[in-house]
């Protein structure tokens, strides 16, 4: 007996797809797409690689060495935001996971089988918001740092196919192994800024009879859209743009790895970030600077709350919906 | 009484109608208790509180647990088969199997597989893959093999052929049931689970209208085949329900003694059906 990582283990059975293919098959395609660009671009101008506007080999010279020395940065760099489309993937993956999370075994009934089983509810309702919030990440960020090696090394590989050190130095480059650290150190920042959103969604997913999308996102956005009128009707202010961007957009964007710097007070925001001066370790450190921010905080009271309506609801919601 | 259940004044309102009206009843450890009642009785009702499923009012007491307030540990003890055909459609034999073994203390991984050797399934099968019977036996596999004190059961069989519903039952009591266990079933078909039944419990607009042992029911209840001649004193002692076949006429009689009525004709034990029949007349009216 092993309740707690049984229960794990139960919702990556069932959500495999989301928590694992989705990004496997993203990631797979990134680096087919890469690899067959690179090549393309080798076939078609082979002596006069450019990137970012500079010359990496001219009419068959290589470029001097500091600048291949900037582009290995660069390359080893730009490992993290290059797995932008994964991000994007587990955001739509958590969030329809959420939104299923306690509503779709109403739906088919098979709620009543969980619920013959000594589980108790709070077990229940915690193993899904682990899943989504730790695990789904976890596997995304494991994915995505391979693919992004990847990449790096594929982009590398095809500038020193003409000659110049830029594979040697992506080697030796510390952020090319920070990289795969970096994302999954930020783990727990995604976790905490997702919080809210993902209880939102498991609150109404434990509550509504039906379609619990257009509640969970039509809510909210109806609430901002009527307040936004009442605003332009009678020219006061009813903090439209305040919901907009505390409710709504923290609901929703917290489902968006990264999005945190968004929401992070100014002194946190990385406007001012410089890619080859600061490591990927230092994006890390921002993003940990970014829980210093109260939202963050007022936030996880309230996903806290919601978490503890949606277990109490999972305990008496009678029927199957 | 050492009862496994014991119920007092047990009450549910869904708004203001009443789905079971403040009904008493104790049930014993090795006892197989029918609860029959036609759709909308309180049955479920009355099962949904036992399994802390549901909120009521009044009394009630599952091995000792209010199924309200200690319902993670009254799970321990009791298992349910809530419905046909309700296990997740995803899953395989393999990860149910996994699954109850990493949360039941009580499953015995060794006996659910050798139940399972006896069936078509096999380990890589997924639910939705399944027909209607083949999840039923998976279900009652993994349930079986799950050392419960109280196994409830609320239309297991229903929209399942003749030779799965038969199984079904012989499994049940052959592989499953013993005296320290209680079984509560519910269903349709009385006349295929009468001969494994140990106590009756007839619900009726959420009353409680007949609750026995049928050892009890066998002495109370008696039919006799009645030719036309004799009727009229057969019907002079107020039998509860009458009805014809091949010209002959058979009443039921509650609590007659059964030397009065074997001197009108031939004298019978009667079905549970045909009693459940007799007893509700009237409920659709």
């Amino acid at each position: 007996m092993n309740t707690f990582p049984t229960l794990l283990k139960r919702e990556f059975w069932e959500h495999k797809g989301g928590m694992l293919w989705a990004p496997a098959i993203v990631g797979g395609l990134m680096a087919l797409a890469a690899g067959v660009s690179m090549l393309i671009g080798l076939y078609a101008k082979g002596s006069n690689i450019r990137i970012n506007g500079e010359k990496i080999i001219a009419d068959g010279t290589v470029i001097a060495t500091q600048t291949q020395q900037e582009m290995a940065q660069g390359l080893a760099f730009a490992i993290v935001p290059s797995l932008a489309p994964l991000a994007a993937v587990l955001a739509f993956v958590v969030l329809f996971y959420a939104l299923g999370s306690l509503y779709d075994d109403r739906k088919d009934r098979s709620v009543l089988f969980w619920k013959s089983m000594p589980v108790s509810n709070t077990a229940t309702v915690l193993s899904k918001l682990t899943s989504m919030a730790v695990v789904a990440p976890l596997l995304t960020a494991v994915i995505g740092s391979v693919v992004g090696i990847i990449i790096a090394l594929l982009a590398a590989a095809s500038m020193t196919a003409f000659g110049g050190e830029v594979l040697p130095k992506l080697l030796m480059e510390p952020d090319f192994y920070l990289a795969p650290l970096g994302v999954i150190a930020v783990i727990p920042v995604y976790a905490l800024w997702a919080l809210p959103g993902i209880a939102w969604c498991m609150l109404v997913s434990a509550w509504a009879k039906r379609a619990p999308f257009l509640w969970a996102v039509g809510a909210p956005v109806l609430a901002g859209i009527l307040l936004s009128w009442q605003q332009a009707m009678f020219d006061r202010n009813f903090g439209a743009d305040w919901f907009w961007e505390h409710v709504v957009g923290r609901l929703f964007g917290g489902f968006v790895p990264g999005l945190w710097f968004a929401f992070g007070s100014d002194a946190s925001r990385v406007d001012s970030f410089k890619p080859t001066e600061e490591s990927v370790m230092s994006l890390v450190g921002h993003s940990y600077t970014t829980l210093a921010a109260p939202s963050l905080w007022i936030g996880l009271i309230a996903g806290v709350v919601m978490i503890a309506a949606a277990i109490r609801l999972r305990r008496w919601r009678e029927d199957a919906a | 009484m050492n009862a496994n259940i014991s119920a007092r004044g047990l009450a549910k309102r869904y708004g203001k109608s009443v789905a079971v009206d403040r009904i008493d009843f104790d049930i014993a450890p090795g006892r197989i208790v029918g609860l029959i009642g036609p759709n909308g009785s309180g049955k479920t009702t009355t099962l949904k509180a036992i399994l802390g499923l549901t909120n009521f009012e009044g009394d009630l007491k599952v091995l000792g647990f209010d199924p309200r307030t200690q319902r993670d540990a009254l799970m321990n003890e009791v298992c349910f088969i809530a419905d046909v055909a309700v296990l997740p459609r995803w899953i395989s034999v393999a990860q149910a199997i996994d699954f109850v073994a990493g949360v039941h203390p009580r499953f015995n991984r060794k006996k659910c597989e050798e139940i399972l050797a006896h069936t078509k399934l096999d380990r890589k099968m997924k639910v939705k893959q399944m027909s209607k019977g083949m999840i039923v036996q998976l279900h009652l596999a993994l349930v079986m093999a799950i050392d419960a004190k109280l196994l409830v059961l609320d239309e297991p069989t229903l929209g399942l052929d003749i030779l799965y519903r038969k199984q079904f039952y012989k499994d049940l009591v052959e592989r499953y049931f013993d005296d320290e266990k209680t079984i509560i079933v519910t269903t349709h078909q009385v006349e295929e689970i009468e001969h494994i039944l140990t106590d009756l419990m007839f619900i009726r607009e959420g009353k409680l209208v007949l609750s026995a042992t049928m050892d009890e029911v066998g002495e109370r209840f008696a039919e006799i085949m009645v030719s036309g001649d004799k009727l009229e004193a057969a019907r002079a002692l107020k039998p509860i329900d009458e009805r014809q076949v091949f010209g002959k006429s058979i009443l039921l009689f509650d609590g007659v003694p059964k030397e009065q009525l074997a001197a009108l004709g031939e004298l019978r034990t009667p079905g549970v059906a045909d009693l459940f029949v007799a007893t509700m007349k009237g409920t659709y009216a």
